[in-house]
């Protein structure tokens, strides 16, 4: 058995995204990575949620599931931040717009929309928080395999 | 004694026992104050909070954005804060 879809698709996110301009091979498949100097500016790539939808009645069912993937852009500079990170942002987008292909599917990567956040630190930090929506199909009993 | 008598005693006695640097705040050299750069990590970064606390009397030309050596490391005056008791915190940000 391998490993689950949600796997599957954020380690193919983290190899799509590794070795962009702006952030290198700074590309964290983790919601938790400390992002000390040395990792910034990076990306940190993990989901959120998921909605799932059951395309059949008796089990195992086909479902129909939508998974909420979260780029976050992290960046610290005592100038010019948001501009960083809108650089960051511009490469993960156009990285992303092709979708990405899990065991030969191509699966699309539909930009759903982003969120600021900074703080005051020795230098300012921020986070650029992009949202993408995956969708694709699996069966319940075989949550590692796409349908 | 008056209460703010009192209290500007207070102050000079703690600048004086406490104080851990000497600042260059503005371009004015030889400002004594407590330097704190305590570890902090937000949104998930590390970093740290450098912080200045002066004599406000000392500091009171100082201006957002005024140029601060502490430890012979530039920063710039972040904020300018003010406690009412005549000591005033800058929050510094390396330059």
């Amino acid at each position: 058995m391998g490993y689950h879809l949600h796997r599957q698709i954020r380690e193919a996110v983290k190899t799509l995204l590794d070795g962009l301009t702006t952030t290198e091979t700074r590309v964290y498949a983790n919601r938790l990575q400390p992002m000390a100097d040395a990792n910034l500016p990076g990306l940190r790539v993990f989901m959120d949620d998921e909605d799932v939808d059951s395309l059949t009645i008796h089990a195992p069912v086909v479902q129909d599931r939508k998974v909420g993937l979260i780029v976050e852009c992290c960046a610290k500079a005592a100038s010019g931040l948001d501009d960083t990170l809108d650089a960051s942002s511009k490469e993960v987008e156009t990285a992303l717009a092709a979708g990405i292909t899990i065991s030969g599917h191509v699966l699309p990567a539909v930009y759903a929309g982003m969120q600021f956040d900074d703080a005051i630190s020795d230098k300012p930090v921020g986070i650029k928080r992009l949202r993408f929506f995956i969708t694709y199909t699996a069966m319940s009993n075989a949550p590692d395999v796409l349908t | 004694m008056s209460f703010a008598a009192l209290e500007a005693r207070v102050n000079a006695a703690g600048k004086t026992k406490l104080s851990n640097a000497a600042a260059t705040v503005g371009g004015v050299p030889g400002i004594s104050g407590i330097f704190d750069d305590a570890y902090i990590d937000p949104l998930g970064m590390s970093g740290s909070q450098p912080s200045l606390l002066c004599a406000s009397a000392d500091v009171s030309a100082a201006a957002q954005g005024a140029a601060v050596v502490v430890n012979a490391v530039s920063y710039t005056v972040g904020s300018i804060q003010a406690d009412g008791t005549g000591m005033t915190r800058l929050l510094l940000q390396e330059a």
